[in-house]
């Protein structure tokens, strides 16, 4: 069986997020990049299911630019244990979904493979709309949001999926894609030998032609700080500052 | 150890490294790498050495990264540092943990399943436990630095296979035995004495070795011991391989101690123990340079946890400081806090700059780095003492307080500044080691005066040329011109490093090794030298990346602010050579000894 695990490079959640000069992406520089959890999971899952059968191989497709902090993603991913990774590269990741299924369904295409897993969201722009465009794109069937370990049979998948206010029970036949949720799996540690092994992985890098994106992000603003009050004078003589202050500075009146 | 000790030690340093003095009549050859420390002590700036700064392949950069991140993750979820310091034990399942990580395999040969990663790896690997347990960091190094170290770099192959099985898993944990009742710094002065059996298959092993790290749970025991068979081969002492299960051997009651409680220290009692001679690590009557070269890296993985065990009470001072308010304002608001909290970030650069310089010119396993790793070793555990005692005034009252981590920060550093070699001996070490090359020269010149006729060449360079400077570079090149007020520093102190040392010798010749005050300030001005060049190339490799002075405004502002650091102790170190009050000193001491205590009445 081959499994192919879609990954996107996320800012690290413990990074302090700035906004890039053109005011619409954020500035990468000096942030550091991690597999969104989701997608981490996705692996990890992929990796526990490698372990219990036979013949089971383990691709990590990813899109990004190729430099040492998308390599640093895909290697982390290698060291769960997956077996290759595949780089498709562009400028950035701030595509419409779209756009970004589209591409990963043109390389996956060429893997044919037989699970395609998914996290159900990235963390840093939480569209949650790649899995069902990519696996629409593929004519692959999704079970979205699966919250538990699949049934895989010899020829078909069965899996429980949390949707709103239910849960559903979907079975499918291979090949088939699916949307892991958190609490399918959980990471494991991961010793420095497995680092190792993990660097001699290949990691294939591939050019993609990207459409243009349809949907485009206008401006991103950091929430505004939060200011602590301030006194503006005493007795009746600071009612008129009072006044002034909340009709021009706050424009509450 | 004592002062001969420490020539001794810088004497089996120098071996194998040739001697900067005779490279003079050799100008033409390319030089072989000596140590930055050294050469500076003869007056030489030898750049070539810490430029460019030590970088990590790309690959084991992110090998590093990817593990440091693991690790740091399996601390942060199961380490309890206040818990471990209460029971005064490290649960097994931490040990298992990190066993299962592969920290114990990080010092042992890729062929006996080990890691075998490189000092700048190790480094930062251990800097990461003492953020959340300094026991646990201690145990952990008393086995990869020391315990193991000295198989690692004198096993032969029939050893490895035999332990490194055990060790590797942490299944069986490592300890390193030198120290006795009656030889502490003294290492020479050890008692416990090693026979030969008559069927000549076994050294018979007795004695008492005390302090032992892991002493409590060790299992493989590095120890020390002197063959007294009378054959001058063997004079000096011997190392041994010890295993626990050795009949004979027994631990002694655990320590109660100030701090590390988690940590085991115990006696080790070695009753007639039959050691086989195929137990003898490296070779016979070599132990002191064995246990030297152990303690030499060990010192470097020290610096290694100080560096990175402080940004833990970093952050807290930070937080703290930044959340308290008193008077209307954040503690950070006030100047004197401000001070303390810069001179934390400001030590901590120079401390990360000098360790990972030191660790780098270890990684090159082509040059001396004995005298680097000394002063790493005194100047991190210094640096970190001063952190984390400013982080509890910072903290106020709280921080004397258990529920607070930094009384406890604050009793696990101390013994920084004593173990691996106390600070004073180091610093003695220091200045003698690097004291030695100097004194080699003008040995050559003594003999030289008494046959003039066969030395004229060398003489002729002696009187016209100034000794050494007649060779030497006296300037940094390789630096960047933003850095130029920066490196003056360093420029205008190798020299008078090497002026003093040299008048020293001069005038107190063979008496100079026990010139303590003179060899302490002399020992100081390396420090300030070392740590001082190790940033100024930190930051100067930055700049060659393509990073500009506006990218670099916060490494600009360390180095500055510790330029000026260094330099005052440069100055103050440099003048007290000639103006002091040494004697008053020694007098002062000596009545209060003979005085058993304070000699003078109550003053009412």
């Amino acid at each position: 069986m081959k499994i192919v695990v879609c990954v996107k490079r996320v800012p690290d959640t413990a990074t302090k997020i700035k906004v890039g000069a053109e005011g619409n992406v954020i500035d990468t520089k000096d942030v550091e990049f991690i597999p969104s959890p989701y997608d981490e999971l996705a692996v990890e899952y992929a990796v526990r299911i490698q372990e219990n059968q036979s013949d089971v191989e383990v691709v990590i497709v990813t899109l990004g630019p190729a430099e040492a902090s998308t390599e640093k993603v895909l290697r982390r991913c290698l060291a769960i244990g997956a077996n290759r990774a595949i780089l498709i590269e562009s400028a950035g990741t701030d595509h419409d979904p779209y756009v970004i299924a589209s591409a990963l369904a043109n390389t996956i295409k060429e893997e044919s493979p037989d699970l395609l897993l998914f996290g159900i969201q990235a963390i840093d722009d939480d569209y949650g709309q790649v899995s069902s465009i990519t696996s629409a794109l593929l004519d692959m069937p999704l079970l979205w949001g699966v919250s538990e370990p699949l049934e895989l049979g010899g020829s078909t998948v069965k899996g429980r999926c949390e949707v709103d206010g239910g849960v559903e029970i979907l079975e499918s036949s291979f090949p088939c894609a699916a949307s892991i949720k958190g609490s399918i799996t959980d990471i494991r540690m991961c010793p420095l030998i497995k680092i190792r092994r993990a660097s001699k992985k290949e990691i294939k890098n591939v050019s993609a032609q990207l459409e243009d994106s349809a949907l485009s992000v206008e401006k991103l603003e950091l929430p505004a700080e939060r200011v602590g009050g301030r006194i503006v004078g005493q007795g009746a003589d600071a009612v008129p500052e009072l006044f002034r202050l909340l009709r021009e500075e706050a424009k509450v009146l | 150890m004592t002062t001969a000790n420490c020539i001794e030690e810088s004497k089996k340093n120098q071996e194998n490294h040739e001697n900067p003095s005779e490279k003079t009549e050799k100008k033409t050859k390319k030089k072989a790498p000596f140590s930055f420390m050294k050469s500076a002590f003869a007056g030489d700036i030898a750049e070539e050495i810490i430029f460019p700064y030590p970088q990590q392949s790309k690959e084991e950069k992110e090998e590093t990264q990817l593990f440091l991140k693991e690790l740091d993750k399996f601390c942060r979820e199961n380490i309890d540092g206040a818990q471990i310091d209460l029971d005064a034990k490290i649960p097994p399942e931490v040990i298992q943990g990190l066993a299962d990580l592969g920290v114990f395999g990080l010092t042992v040969p890729e062929e006996y399943d080990g890691l075998d990663v490189s000092y700048t790896f190790f480094c930062q690997a251990i800097g990461i436990i003492p953020r959340y347990c300094a026991s646990l960091a201690a145990t952990v190094v008393a086995h990869l630095s020391i315990g193991t170290k000295a198989l690692y770099m004198f096993g032969t192959e029939d050893q490895k296979k035999r332990y490194y099985p055990k060790l590797v898993t942490g299944e069986w944990i490592a300890a390193f035995s030198l120290t006795e009742p009656q030889a502490g710094s003294d290492a020479s002065g050890i008692k416990t004495s090693a026979k030969l059996s008559e069927d000549g298959k076994h050294y018979v092993l007795s004695g008492e070795k005390i302090y032992v790290t892991n002493g409590g749970f060790a299992s493989f025991f590095t120890v020390f011991a002197k063959i007294n068979s009378g054959d001058e081969e063997e004079k000096g002492f011997t190392a041994f391989i010890v295993t626990k299960d050795m009949h004979g051997v027994s631990i002694g009651k655990e320590e109660k101690k100030l701090g590390l409680k988690g940590s085991s220290t115990t006696p080790l009692l070695l009753d007639n123990v039959k050691v086989p001679v195929d137990n003898i690590l490296g070779q016979k009557g070599k132990g002191f340079k064995i246990a030297m070269e152990v303690l030499n890296t060990g010192r470097l993985g020290l610096g290694g946890i100080c560096a990175g065990g402080v940004k833990k009470a970093i952050e807290g001072s930070v937080q703290y400081a930044t959340q308290r308010r008193q008077f209307g304002m954040s503690l950070s608001e006030f100047g004197l806090i401000q001070k303390k909290i810069a001179r934390m970030g400001v030590l901590t650069f120079a401390m990360d700059s000098a360790v990972y310089l030191t660790a780098g010119l270890a990684d090159r396993k082509d040059i001396d780095f004995s005298v680097e790793s000394a002063i790493c070793k005194v100047f991190t555990t210094e640096c970190a003492w001063e952190i984390i005692n400013e982080t509890v005034q910072i903290f106020g009252g709280s921080g004397f307080i258990a529920d607070y981590p930094y009384e406890r920060a604050l009793r696990d550093a101390r013994i920084t500044m004593i173990f691996e070699g106390t600070n004073e001996i180091l610093r003695l070490f220091i200045a003698l080691a690097g004291m030695r090359n100097v004194g080699e020269y003008f040995k050559k010149l003594g003999q030289a005066i008494n046959q003039p006729l066969q030395s004229l060449g060398f003489l002729y360079e002696y009187f016209s040329g100034q000794v050494i400077s007649s060779f030497v570079k006296e300037k940094i090149n390789n630096a960047s011109a933003q850095l130029s007020s920066e490196a003056a520093i360093v420029q205008k102190y190798i020299p008078l490093l090497n002026q003093a040392v040299e008048k020293s010798i001069r005038t107190h010749k063979k008496e100079v090794i026990h010139q303590q005050f003179i060899l302490e300030r002399v020992a100081n001005m390396a420090i300030s030298i070392y740590t001082l060049a190790a940033c100024i190339s930190r930051v100067d490799s930055s700049l060659r990346q393509g990073k500009t002075e506006a990218d670099l405004d916060q490494e600009f502002t360390m180095l500055k602010t510790y330029a000026f650091i260094a330099e005052a102790s440069l100055q103050e170190n440099y003048q007290s050579l000639t103006n002091n009050c040494d004697k008053e000193i020694q007098k002062v001491s000596a009545f209060l000894c003979a005085a058993e205590g304070y000699p003078l009445p109550d003053v009412i």
